[in-house]
């Protein structure tokens, strides 16, 4: 019947066997999944044998009833014996999901599913924290990825551990010193561990043979001691706190990656955080920090007028934080000349916040004038040899024009003998009359600047 | 001196290819395993596609032996760059498939009939992306999907899954 179509014309997609369209499926979420199920006949029933469900939005009001059963009846028709990934990611009414999240959790424990996301946002009371079915400490063997919002983790007594538990992310849940230490102690195999804003924790250790991936985000106004007592394999630590409650009491002899953020306005305790860096931290390849690292290096330089030898093999720096002051500036390219192995180096222009970046606070656009007069320039001075000589590129994203960071841009281009690339993102202002004609001036600006490198390209995204 | 194997398409065109590069292939490297991989090794496969698969093969051998190499932690920064350059050839990848459907189906069945998990993956999403987001009737559009549903039936269908085919 359909000889007389030409190629084009066919419905090859639909002739595909059944388990290319299954798996095809499986990367789409839930919703858009059975949304399939009216093209035609051929894909009436093909999203019931996707391997994932992925729940990510329901629909909310903040008062009268809301009606969750719709994921109870499509949970219902769904036929795999076997799931990869069960998520919710979704906002739900605190007085009228709790009971409903028993169910989820043993359909997906039945289905021995290996990823289990079941991330909810709270509202109209964000504490409200939902608790588990005792199945959920025991028949596990399967799950390797679990990540919560707004749990209410209560392991039994006996609870003898996620067997095949390799990533674990707690965020917004209700947690003690226990229950961090009951985990670390039964979950054998254990890789990453991410505790993300969660309540009621004053302190915890963490320790695992294991254990790669550490990353700790505090609760806004809550003081949790963080102590790292033993964990000899941490390849990568992200700590988001005060400075003064971190503390390292092992050696980490594996780590490559640390972001250190300060997120208050305690004073720092230099001597502190000297040792922190001097001594856990020096050996890392990429580093990277806030606005509490320059008024460390303040400090550091104009008080001790040291040079820093910490960093001497470090290879990728970032920083987070606006680069508005001219001070800030002489000290952080002060830094990058203690730092001869350098490779990358990436500038979020903008303030860093709890593991995502705010939208500007920061309401000053871009400058008619960019660029001092050479003598005016201080940075210069600051150049000495090898300064920048292994970098090979730079991110520079959320630029906003300010003499500042157009004479960090200067710098750069001026030292990094071997540069590839500057790749260059822009600020938008909240009022955006004459952004365009602004990016385009300031573009001309910087391709106009004399650079130390033949090939060195600057792209703007 | 690596071990060469003759890949022969449907229309008898012959691939010269390395052991390691096809190996990837668990249909032919259950077939190398066997013995049973002498001489030419004939493929349902024709030549415009095998000439993809192995496109695709090389690229991700070429990964693989980086990353083998890759015994100094010094060099994690030039990893990252390479990995820049395969997002860079798998978009492009990606965008000659979508411009030609027919070599997309054909690839990935001849990813299915070969065995290469992680082609048939990278196929089935790319798929998925282009389904994501769009109604229905730009799906039936896009592929040529004929409707044979009765309007009753439709609407039996959306009843069911009302709360799919809302906004």
């Amino acid at each position: 019947m359909n000889d007389h179509l030409t190629i084009d014309q066919k419905d090859r997609i639909s002739q595909l066997p059944d388990e290319i369209l299954h798996q095809t499926l499986s990367f789409l979420n839930t919703k858009s999944a059975v949304q399939t199920s009216i093209l035609s006949s051929r894909w009436r029933h093909l999203w019931k044998f996707t391997s994932t469900i992925h729940f990510d939005s329901f629909p909310y009001r903040p008062l009268g009833m809301i009606d969750y059963t719709f994921v109870d009846r499509t949970l219902s028709r769904h036929r795999s014996p076997e799931l990869q990934t069960f998520s919710i990611a979704a906002t739900v009414r605190c007085d009228l999901y709790t009971n409903l999240v028993q169910k989820w959790i043993d359909f997906a424990l039945a289905r021995r599913v290996q990823v289990l996301i079941l991330d909810f946002i709270t509202s109209p009371l964000p504490d409200t924290v939902f608790d588990f079915p005792p199945s959920f400490y025991t028949n596990n063997p399967s799950l390797k990825q679990i990540s919560l919002g707004t749990a209410n983790l209560n392991p039994p007594l006996n609870f003898q551990g996620f067997s095949s538990l390799k990533s674990l992310r707690l965020r917004c849940c209700k947690l003690n010193y226990e229950i961090i230490h009951q985990l670390l102690l039964t979950c054998k195999v254990l890789e990453s561990l991410t505790i993300d804003m969660c309540r009621t924790l004053k302190n915890v250790k963490i320790f695992g043979l294991r254990l790669k991936e550490f990353t700790f985000v505090r609760r806004p106004q809550q003081y949790t001691l963080v102590e790292v007592v033993d964990a000899p394999n941490l390849v990568s630590l992200k700590y988001f706190g005060s400075l003064g409650w971190i503390s390292i009491r092992c050696n980490l002899p594996c780590l490559v990656e640390a972001q250190i953020f300060h997120d208050s306005d305690d004073n720092i305790d230099i001597g502190c955080v000297k040792t922190l860096l001097d001594e856990k931290l020096s050996h890392v390849q990429l580093l990277g920090v806030d606005y509490w690292f320059v008024r460390f290096l303040a400090k550091e330089y104009s008080t001790n007028g040291r040079h820093w030898t910490a960093s001497k093999n470090m290879k990728n720096f970032c920083w987070f934080g606006p680069l508005n002051k001219e001070l800030d500036l002489a000290y952080l390219l002060a830094f990058l000349a203690d730092c001869p192995s350098l490779e990358t180096l990436k500038i979020y222009s903008r303030d860093y916040d709890r593991g995502g970046i705010t939208k500007t606070q920061y309401t000053y656009g871009l400058k008619n004038v960019f660029v001092r007069k050479p003598e005016d320039g201080k940075i210069d001075q600051l150049s000495s040899v090898g300064f920048l000589h292994q970098l090979r590129k730079v991110e520079f994203l959320y630029f906003s024009g300010y003499e500042s960071e157009m004479e960090m841009i200067k710098c750069l281009l001026q030292n990094a003998v071997i540069l590839d690339l500057l790749f260059l993102t822009y600020e938008e202002p909240n009022k955006s009359d004459g952004f365009a004609l602004q990016k385009e001036l300031s573009q001309g600006v910087i391709a106009g600047l004399p650079r130390a490198s033949a090939h060195a390209r600057i792209v703007c995204g | 001196m690596a071990i060469m194997y003759a890949l022969k398409s449907s229309d008898n065109e012959i691939f010269e290819v390395e052991q390691k590069v096809i190996e990837q292939s668990e249909t032919i490297k259950k077939m190398i395993e066997d013995g049973a991989a002498t001489g030419e090794i004939p493929l349902q496969v024709s030549s415009k596609t095998l000439a993809k698969v192995l496109e695709w093969c090389k690229q991700r051998q070429h990964k693989t032996v980086e990353n083998e190499n890759d015994d100094n932690k010094g060099k994690r920064k030039k990893e990252r760059d390479e990995d820049d350059d395969i997002k860079e050839w798998e978009n492009k990848f990606s965008d000659e498939l979508k411009a030609d459907k027919d070599v997309l189906f054909d690839l990935l069945l001849a990813s299915n009939y070969l065995d290469l998990p992680a082609l048939l993956s990278f196929l089935c999403q790319l798929v998925a992306d282009m389904v994501a987001g769009k109604m229905p009737e730009e799906i039936r559009r896009m592929f040529n999907i004929e409707n044979d549903f009765t309007p009753e039936e439709e609407k039996a269908i959306t009843a069911e899954h009302g709360w799919a085919f809302q906004p």
